[in-house]
């Protein structure tokens, strides 16, 4: 027991050490990933017909900050983005059936 | 006996949830608003929200005395009677030179298997005789539209769906699309002008769906301008944080099919003036 | 005397530290209650007044129910918060939004808007 949460702990402090690496080392490439991704999310939910109109003007902002190299900014923006099209998307699927319910009889 | 009346229960509870006639739709809307504002009549929810607003009625009256969309249907009036290059003229295109005509619009084409509303069979009409098409949502087409609408006005909506699986497809993806939330908000057409209808949103009252689509295009005061129903959704599309769809997309002109057949035997009373 | 002394001292350095704890925690509830308020009136925030009737709020709307006697309505502060944060929890096919999933508002802020909220 006890020897589990030291593992735990060792763990947790080397991970928050590693974490805390990557997350201060955000640059161009963590940037462009993002934003790749929330590009995706917005397309699916595009297709779907159920975009928000909140998507593109965070990728703007994103990229305005990736410009001025506040890329810990940039990458910021684009997973709220990206995180945007996934609930929109998710709404789709909610609806797909969900819409029959509120039909007046 | 009491298996008999289970399965009749049961059978009875799913022809309830399954779906319904767009008439049995059309049939339902209508009792939907009696019994939501039962002092109004059915024929006045062609005034929008003006019908369940007395207050906002009166002012309304005062506007319509100088109807701010009267420029634009001078400006429609003298479009729709200009030739194009060729000689032409709208009247060429539509059934009865384009005159009164409004209330059969939407329909549904059999050629293309598409919904034509009258905005998209103008554009056709200027590039059959090599004009470039109008952009959808205002301006110059709005002007048409609402001079078209105007020399239909008092003629009864009356939106057929035929006897085609496509047509009824094009009725049923619009009434998805007006009952579906969508947006940040997660508002549908329907959360707003069906379920909360004559209910404020700040100071605003929101107008009820029956009779929206007899009015249009409209002066909208908020635009300071004319714009076509498409306009609208697109806005409204807007307010609830979703992107809108293009103007004459499929989309909307399905939504315009399902929203304009809730009102059939309603007059056109088109153009309108609204805040 | 010294023993007096020794006492003022104590009290007096037990009250500096024990005072500014008492205010400050006082102070952070208030302001958590005014940042709330703020976001609630917010017509890009929380906008709650386009649809319910608040006390002190203007132009307020009537979709939803006003927000009164909210401590006898939410017994629990987390099940109004449950319900600023996703109102599909109780109701499916509710009008009222989904700022937590949605993402209209954060965590943080859904948090002092309860704090508000659960004032009225």
């Amino acid at each position: 027991m006890t020897r589990k949460l030291w593992i735990v702990g060792a763990a947790t402090i080397v991970c928050s050490g590693l974490c805390a690496g990557t997350a201060l080392a955000a640059d161009q490439a963590a940037y462009e990933a993002a934003c790749k991704a929330a590009e995706s999310a917005q397309k699916a939910a595009a297709e779907a017909r159920y975009e928000w109109n909140t998507i593109g003007p965070l990728m703007k902002k994103a990229g305005v900050a990736a410009e001025a190299g506040d890329y810990d900014r940039a990458v910021k923006l684009c997973d709220e983005a990206r995180k945007h099209g996934e609930a929109a998307l998710a709404q789709s699927e909610h609806e797909a059936e969900g819409w029959k319910l509120s039909v007046v009889r | 006996m009491k298996k008999i009346l289970v399965t009749t229960l049961g059978v009875a509870l799913v022809a309830g949830l399954a779906w319904a006639t767009p008439e049995e739709d059309r049939l339902a809307f209508i009792d939907y608003h009696k019994k939501r504002f039962p002092n109004v009549a059915v024929e006045d929810y062609v005034n929008g929200v003006y019908a369940i607003n007395p207050p906002a009625y009166q002012q309304w009256l005062q506007i319509e005395e100088f109807p701010p969309y009267e420029l634009a249907m001078a400006e429609g009036k003298e479009l729709f009677e200009t030739p194009f290059a060729n000689g032409k003229t709208y009247a060429d295109c539509f059934p009865n030179g384009g005159i009164g005509i409004r209330q059969n619009y939407p329909y549904f084409d059999a050629e293309t298997g598409q919904v034509k509303t009258i905005e998209l069979e103008i554009n056709e009409c200027r590039e059959r005789n090599g004009e470039k098409p109008f952009k959808y949502s205002k301006g110059k087409m709005a002007a048409i539209s609402a001079y078209m609408a105007f020399t239909s006005r008092g003629e009864k909506l009356n939106v057929v769906i035929p006897d085609d699986p496509r047509a009824l497809a094009a009725y049923e993806d619009g009434k998805e699309y007006y009952y579906s939330k969508r947006g940040q908000l997660n508002f549908s057409c329907a959360d707003c002008h069906v379920a909360s209808s004559g209910m404020m949103i700040r100071a605003d009252m929101l107008s009820p769906a029956l009779g929206h689509p007899t009015h249009f295009p409209v002066y909208r005061s908020k635009w300071d301008d004319m714009g076509t129903l498409h306009r609208r959704f697109g806005g409204c599309n807007k307010q609830v944080r979703a992107t809108p769809l293009p103007a004459q997309s499929e989309e909307y002109r399905n939504l315009e099919y399902f929203l304009t057949y809730m009102s059939n035997g309603m007059e056109v009373n088109g153009p309108g003036a609204r805040k | 005397m010294t023993r007096k002394i020794v006492a003022a001292l104590v009290s007096a350095v037990l009250g500096s530290l024990l005072l500014p704890a008492a205010w400050s925690v006082a102070e952070e509830a208030q302001s958590a209650v005014e940042l709330g308020k703020g976001l609630a009136f917010d017509r890009k925030k929380g906008n709650c007044l386009a649809c319910h009737v608040i006390a002190g709020g203007d132009l307020a709307g009537n979709i939803g129910p006003p927000l009164v006697a909210m401590k006898m309505r939410f017994p629990d502060k987390a099940d109004l918060r449950a319900q600023i944060y996703d109102a599909f929890t109780k109701n499916p096919r509710s009008v009222m939004p989904r700022f937590g999933p949605h993402r209209a508002l954060t965590d943080e802020q859904i948090d002092l808007i309860t704090e508000y909220v659960y004032t009225l």
